[in-house]
């Protein structure tokens, strides 16, 4: 499976200096399993830069997009999706509730919002699936789990064949619960990508917001014995210096074991097997 | 008076690397001066990186106040405010001053942003106390010693331009307007072209704007096409960079800043645009820049 990071940062896009080699555009991940088929998990700010690739040349005229969750970071960049406006193109959204998702591109592209002025003036046609357990798209297979996120978020296990991901964002790690439910999803996995917002101290100012810490993300990578982890879902405030003391300090604490872990980069390309 | 850019972007903020000269923050400007209240236009994501520059005075001591000046409510103009820090400190004050939506009012507007699908922190956590004005156009008031008027843009909704002057210092914010000879798209203006004619129109539009940038000392202009790309998108409710100068230079402003970058324009497309704006202004009296994030313009308030 080949995964490309097009926006690993959270809550807001922080464009700048400070955060251009990790990037600065809000969640989008697009995954290529080994028969070539694509979706993409989440469509906030870094959807455009993968939308104006798809749009180039003769692609698919078919999208999957799954959604974790309809907070804004993660749908903002729908309206901005450039195969949304194309006739003949079909986007595809999967979901935990079609309705929900429905009234979040309603209120994305309503008029006090948007200059589109409604999504009755997309080009593309859109259709809504709702996601009640595990699904196929092509060879790629997918569980969901749900996460620990406020509201109804999931976490997706996807098996090509060759090889396992998780992606696990947006979550909180702490709670037994559902901290089990998703290593007991995750088992296994040649890659954990995993919400990491937050470093310890910080987290304890903003806990119950729904993200994890350093901490938190590396013991969910370490129970579910995962080969490697992907840290994600970076705090707007945090710089590039930040995400690299956060990647150093985790690499540090996980030494001695046989865990890798890296920090999700814009434009990075992942090849798991 | 002090004009700071903290975001020059339009549409939606967008970080690249070719992009860092300008900035990718969404539109956010803030306007000082001497013994007045902190005066707002807009609340892009540039709003966020301004609020953090406010948490070590009386934004977090409570005792802050400032105006929100809010020219229209499209996503690229108010997604900022959540991430707004001051906002979320008991005491603080905000007075924001918009014109009056059909579909809902400025206050339900941003209540939006916080339904609990969307965003994690619901809208009564922002503790700070926030007032809202409904201002209509060509009418001038005063905040403090500010004197503000503001005239419909040409963009779809109800999009507000401004005239800020203080003491002998002027700025005009029109940060999203199209060219009215190609469309006329504002709300109610379809049924003003009907009732006086679509020339008459036209020519009263223009002659508003110009009025009202008359003799300012900066223009701050949308700029988002470059000249060969608004062809087919004049609909899109953005000018283009010679469309400011055009205005400029018709109202004797003496200082133009190209605004609202379109995201996909590297800083070396911004660059070229700013170029061919100075060389079409060459010979003249007026000055062209293109605005960077993080950019603050000294506006002279006494001119003897």
């Amino acid at each position: 499976m080949k995964i490309r990071f097009w926006g690993v940062r959270g809550s807001i896009s922080a464009p700048g200096p400070q955060t251009m080699r990790y990037g600065g555009n809000t969640p989008c991940v697009e995954f290529e399993g080994r028969g070539g088929e694509t979706f993409v998990i989440d469509a906030g700010y870094g959807a455009v830069g993968l939308g104006q690739r798809l749009t180039q040349g003769a692609g698919a005229t078919e999208q999957h997009l799954l959604l974790t969750h309809l907070h804004w970071d993660h749908i903002q960049g729908l309206p901005f999706f450039a195969p949304i406006y194309i006739p003949g193109h079909r986007v595809i959204i999967y979901s935990v509730s079609a309705k929900t998702a429905r009234s979040a591109m309603d209120r994305l592209f309503t008029s006090v919002y948007s200059p589109i002025m409604g999504v009755e003036n997309l080009g593309a046609e859109v259709a809504y699936e709702e996601i009640a357990g595990p699904f196929q798209l092509g060879d790629m297979h997918i569980e969901p789990v749900l996460l620990d996120h406020g509201v109804p978020t999931l976490g997706f296990r996807i098996e090509d064949g060759d090889s396992v991901v998780f992606h696990a964002t947006d979550h909180e790690g702490g709670d037994r619960t559902c901290d089990e439910r998703l290593v007991q999803a995750a088992r296994g996995a040649d890659l954990l990508i995993h919400d990491a917002q937050f470093t310890r101290p910080e987290y304890l100012r903003y806990r119950g917001w729904g993200h994890s810490h350093t901490e938190a993300a590396l013991k969910n990578a370490l129970d579910a014995q995962v080969r490697r982890l992907a840290l994600f879902h970076y705090d707007p405030t945090h710089t590039d210096d930040d995400v690299d003391r956060q990647l150093q300090d985790a690499r540090a604490q996980v030494a001695d074991q046989e865990l890798e872990v890296l920090a999700a980069q814009e434009g990075l390309e992942l090849q798991v097997a | 008076m002090l004009v700071t850019f903290w975001g020059v972007r339009g549409s939606y903020p967008i970080g690249r690397r070719d992009n860092v000269r300008y900035g990718g923050n969404s539109t956010c400007i803030q306007i000082q001066a001497p013994g007045e209240l902190p005066l707002i236009m807009d609340g892009g994501s540039g709003i966020r990186v301004f609020g953090s520059t406010l948490l070590d005075g009386p934004f977090v001591a409570g005792e802050g106040q400032a105006n929100i000046l809010v020219g229209h409510t499209h996503w690229d103009h108010i997604l900022g405010y959540p991430f707004f820090g001051p906002l979320y400190y008991s005491g603080n004050r905000f007075t924001f001053y918009s014109a009056g939506q059909a579909e809902a009012d400025l206050p339900l507007i941003l209540e939006g942003q916080h339904e609990e699908l969307h965003f994690p922190v619901p809208f009564d956590e922002l503790r700070a106390e926030m007032v809202f004005q409904r201002i209509r156009p060509r009418e001038r008031f005063k905040l403090g010693g500010f004197t503000i008027e503001a005239v419909q843009l040409n963009h779809p909704g109800i999009t507000l331009g401004y005239r800020i002057e203080h003491l002998e210092a002027a700025v005009v914010i029109f940060t999203d307007t199209a060219r009215i000879a190609s469309v006329q798209q504002g709300q109610g203006m379809a049924e003003a072209v009907k009732a006086e004619g679509l020339q008459q129109f036209q020519r009263r539009f223009s002659q508003e704007l110009v009025d009202l940038c008359r003799g300012a000392d900066l223009l701050v202009h949308d700029s988002h096409f470059l000249e060969e790309e608004i062809v087919g998108k004049e609909h899109w409710g953005h000018s283009t960079a010679l469309d400011a100068l055009a205005l400029a230079q018709a109202a004797s402003v003496r200082h133009l800043m190209l605004f609202h970058h379109a995201p996909e324009h590297a800083d070396d497309v911004v660059d070229a645009k700013l170029a061919l704006t100075r060389s079409a202004a060459a010979g003249g009296t007026l000055k062209v820049s293109a605005a960077r994030e993080g950019m603050a313009v000294e506006l002279s308030e006494n001119k003897k």
